[in-house]
């Protein structure tokens, strides 16, 4: 296994965001994350990047145990992330954006430049490269935030509802960019509402209620698990 | 030759030429003060400016530079020239001492934790009979190149001028490199930078040294120009606020900002100080406070920041 936590839980004060959640994910394997809002899914993937520290629980990437790990260390060691909320760096044109990652893996500026070309280029940002971070609309800065995470060459992408807000088509560019870079050899934890996404892309599906796993398996499996009704339709019956 | 190039040139002119066409002394000196304050603001600039961590308490460097060539000349009566190099590293390594437990801290509170360490420095200084007490440190009186003291304001200008353009090369350098790119992705989110593999906590620290090298340099320079210091005049929180006000009227985070900020705020000051006379630094107080009010309220870029945006909307317009 490429990741894994074990018993991850993160509380805070009295409350647990996340509840003794165990996964897995494997080398070149997508796996899709569901839930209702307020699940936990940002929150794990807040643990699992390094923003949060578990309360318990233990996390392992490629056999070193990161649970302490700071996020630097762990984009070093191969996680990359994105924000639901992005975060790009408003005054910094696109490029430079992506030039910050890019240096990661790069010991000159001129490396680090070439291969922030390649990946606006990649992405689609490439005629907005001299924009400002800030200028850019929420798909330019989703795809600017997928750019900068690429560019630190992960083996892992966590991708926080980077696809949320997009039109039809922009969704289907965005996933055909995704199967591209899986196609590279990245594997993919993808937090999503749009079931869509989740249904066209991963290939195992873990579903999060109430800070705890409710159910996982094949995405047609796991629609028609009843607990997962419940955790969706449940809630919403109840108002 | 494009715009920006042709006023570079020119204002490179401008700043080669001052001493040669503005005749009084008084105009040559505040022309050094000009460059002095450009120094001082340009060094704090790297940390507060590129990486916004906002100190106000870089008089802290700024009065090592200054005091440790006048206390080797005092001591000695030695050349103060040679102290400027370990004066920059003394405030590098005071930098450290002070980033490790403060960049722990974020946002207003660094600049809290600066502001204070700042006035503990005047105290202890003030306090302390070896560093000259409250009355402070003279240099060198007799002229001697070698020992920077002269008593024409010119040769001083080029030589703070030949500084300046070293000064600004670095800075040009790393805001090109990898430190430059990583000290602005800092200053716009570190949690993005750190998920990127950025060192924040490395590079603040790195930041803060150079800039209290540099700072340290420009303390050096006042010291020998003035040929006296005391706690106030280097250690004071009037300096501090003085780099702070030069780089941000100019635009923090911007290679020349803090260069345009001095070319204003310092004439502006020695006009003020030489028309109103005695008030002179209960004034500068007055003059600091009103830029603070104007940037905050109109235009936190500074003056480049407003400069781009009315280029940007000229071009939008066209």
């Amino acid at each position: 296994m490429l990741l894994q936590a074990h018993n991850l839980s993160k509380l805070f004060g009295g409350l647990a965001a996340v509840s003794d959640v165990s996964i897995e994910v494997g080398p070149n394997e997508i796996v899709g994350l569901i839930g209702p809002n307020g699940a936990g899914k940002s929150t794990l993937f807040n643990c699992l990047a390094g923003d949060f520290r578990p309360t318990r629980g233990s996390i392992v990437f490629d056999g070193i145990d990161v649970t302490r790990a700071e996020p630097e260390r762990r984009a070093r060691l191969g996680i990359g992330r994105t924000y639901q909320i992005p975060l790009a760096f408003g005054r910094m044109s696109v490029i430079d954006n992506v030039v910050v990652g890019a240096y990661l893996r790069s010991r000159t500026r001129h490396d680090a430049l070439a291969r922030a070309e390649a990946i606006v280029d990649l992405v689609g940002l490439g005629e907005w490269r001299t924009a400002l971070g800030a200028t850019l609309g929420t798909l330019g800065r989703k795809r600017l935030e997928i750019a900068r995470a690429l560019a630190t060459e992960p083996r892992v992408l966590l991708l926080d509802e980077t696809l949320a807000g997009l039109t039809p088509v922009e969704t289907q560019e965005a996933i055909e960019l995704i199967r591209r870079l899986h196609a590279s050899g990245v594997a993919i934890v993808i937090v999503e509402h749009v079931m869509e996404v989740i249904m066209a892309l991963a290939q195992r599906v873990i579903v999060m209620d109430e800070g705890k796993v409710i159910a996982s398996g094949s995405a047609s499996d796991v629609v028609r698990d009843p607990r997962v009704k419940e955790a969706y339709l449940g809630r919403r019956a109840q108002g | 030759m494009t715009k920006p190039r042709l006023a570079l040139l020119t204002g490179a002119i401008i700043f080669a030429i001052y001493p040669l066409i503005v005749s009084s002394t008084f105009g040559q000196r505040v022309g050094v003060l000009v460059l002095l304050a450009a120094l001082s603001g340009i060094a704090w600039n790297v940390i507060g400016g590129y990486a916004e961590q906002v100190s106000i308490g870089h008089a802290v460097f700024y009065g090592i530079g200054a005091y440790l060539p006048l206390l080797y000349y005092t001591r000695t009566q030695s050349n103060p020239v040679v102290m400027i190099p370990l004066a920059m590293a003394l405030a590098a390594l005071v930098a450290l001492a002070i980033g490790i437990p403060t960049f722990r801290l974020r946002g207003h509170y660094f600049s809290m934790a600066t502001l204070a360490l700042g006035q503990l420095f005047v105290l202890g200084v003030t306090i302390a009979p070896a560093l000259g007490g409250a009355s402070g440190l003279s240099g060198p009186v007799e002229q001697n190149p070698w020992e920077l003291s002269m008593r024409s304001p010119v040769p001083y200008y080029y030589v703070f001028l030949v500084a300046l353009a070293l000064m600004l090369a670095l800075v040009a350098w790393l805001e090109r490199h990898r430190v430059g790119f990583y000290l602005r992705a800092i200053q716009s989110s570190e949690r993005a930078a750190r998920s990127l593999g950025v060192p924040v906590y490395r590079y603040k620290l790195i930041a803060l040294m150079i800039s209290a090298a540099l700072t340290a340099l420009a303390g050096s320079f006042y010291a020998l120009f003035v040929g006296f210091v005391n706690p106030d005049s280097v250690f004071g929180l009037l300096v501090s606020v003085q780099m702070v006000i030069v780089a941000t009227l100019g635009g923090a985070g911007t290679l020349y900002g803090p260069l345009l900020g001095a070319a204003i705020l310092v004439p502006t000051q020695e006009w003020a100080n030489a028309t109103f006379g005695g008030g002179g630094t209960g004034l500068s107080y007055v003059i600091y406070g009103a830029v603070i009010m104007v940037l905050t309220r109109f235009e936190p870029g500074g003056l480049l920041g407003l400069w781009k945006r009315l280029r940007f909307r000229a071009a939008a317009s066209a």
